[in-house]
């Protein structure tokens, strides 16, 4: 799961976009992906997922001179997140 | 994952009347449309169900049409907004970029029957625009005199509309406004002293509007009423951790027998936590008061019927287990 997430940070160039959404069935975050990464894995099973699911700790801080080259969404299914999060009952 | 931009996916939007369509914005200039498969993703999706091409530079904000199947409307950088029917993969109308001065658009939300959208400007105005015809309908200058970003949401089916942004002293604040008469907002209301955009999210069902700041950990809820003093606060959800990003889940996708009236995913830097709402009840039976009818996921008419003039609220259904596959028009 980690090496899933590492390199990544949020998609915006304003900072203004929303990088989340949700409807009832699936929720999707808006990424960007350096170029130097390899491809990310695909999520098989979606049951897999956990509270901390962007676990690299540097999501956020890629260095500025890193080229974006291809955005991407991540897509889950919401359902997962609720059944497997206990902590806000 | 979703794979299929050459630039960063800068605003994407779940289709509302079906929960497997999600259209995406980027900076490559295209928006598409992504069919995900029943079940959810097994593998990556790289080929769009449809590519639409028409803005000249990024593509920023995305919302689909609340009531009539197929219209999606794109906010560019090139500051123009385009209405497109999905379903041909064509552009129904463009609202030029001198309508906004060209300047960056900032936010563009639809009211309740999709009749008009609003969109924010970084010239500090709001503006209410026909969507049929790509006319202004009104203009509110200095909307906020603050200088960051202003964020819209209509208020369901009361005719208003919330503006959020900052005052010239950077306090954040809302502003509700009566779209027929925007010479003076009905309400002004001064949020707190904080550098974070508030994200607005409003529940037409229960009338309570949820702020939650882009870069603090709060979100505030309000009650909103249609005759003075327009909004009551409630209460708050206080937490350290800053939100990167706030999402709404449909009161579809709420879990109805507990009693939990509303749900927010919040994306931090590495986690997306749900704060859910609850009313405290012991009784297990469906709490009428809680929930009254809310959006289906049924378009109220096709484009044809919109694109010809009519207008129509969101189709109803009851979120009673018991009355499952019930809709009211």
């Amino acid at each position: 799961m980690d090496s899933t997430f590492q390199n990544l940070r949020l998609s915006t160039t304003t900072g203004e976009q929303n990088y989340i959404k949700a409807n009832p069935l699936y929720f999707a975050v808006g990424t960007q992906v350096c170029w130097f990464t390899s491809l990310i894995r695909i999520f098989k099973n979606h049951l897999l997922f956990t509270h901390f699911f962007i676990h690299s700790s540097n999501a956020l801080a890629v260095n500025a001179s890193q080229r974006v080259v291809e955005g991407r969404l991540l897509l889950f299914l919401s359902t997962s997140l609720v059944e497997l999060n206990p902590r806000h009952p | 994952m979703i794979n299929g931009h050459t630039g960063a996916v800068l605003d994407f939007d779940f289709n509302p009347f079906n929960d497997n369509i999600i259209a995406s914005g980027s900076e490559d200039m295209t928006v598409k449309v992504w069919a995900i498969p029943e079940g959810g993703l097994t593998a990556n999706i790289e080929t769009p169900i449809v590519d639409l091409h028409g803005h000249s530079r990024k593509v920023t904000h995305l919302r689909f049409h609340p009531t009539a199947d197929n219209v999606l409307a794109s906010v560019g950088g090139d500051n123009t907004v385009k209405l497109w029917d999905i379903a041909a993969g064509r552009e129904i109308n463009s609202l030029d970029a001198q309508i906004h001065d060209h300047q960056l658009i900032q936010d563009c939300v639809w009211d309740y029957t999709g009749a008009n959208y609003a969109t924010s400007c970084k010239d500090k105005s709001v503006r209410i625009v026909d969507a049929r015809s790509g006319t202004v309908a009104d203009c509110i200058a200095n909307a906020h005199e603050g200088s960051k970003s202003v964020k819209l949401t209509y208020l369901g089916n009361l005719n208003q509309l919330l503006s959020v942004g900052f005052t010239r002293q950077s306090m954040r604040q809302f502003k509700i406004w009566d779209p027929r008469n925007t010479s003076k907002a009905l309400k002004s209301l001064d949020v707190d002293q904080a550098a974070g955009v508030i994200m607005p999210f409003y529940d037409p069902d229960t009338q309570l509007l949820y702020l939650a700041g882009k870069g603090d950990g709060n979100v505030r809820f309000y009650e909103i009423v249609n005759t003075e003093p327009f909004v009551y606060p409630v209460s708050d959800h206080r937490s350290s951790v800053s939100a990167k990003g706030m999402a709404w889940v449909p009161k579809r996708g709420l879990n109805i027998m507990a009693n939990e009236t509303a749900r927010l995913l919040k994306l931090t830097t590495n986690a997306v936590e749900p704060l859910q709402f609850f009313v405290p009840r012991k009784s297990e039976s469906f709490q009428e008061d809680l929930y009254p009818d809310t959006a289906a996921k049924i378009p109220a008419m096709s484009l044809d019927e919109w694109m010809s003039g009519t207008n129509k609220g969101p189709v109803l259904m009851s979120l009673n287990p018991a009355c499952a596959g019930t809709h009211f028009a």
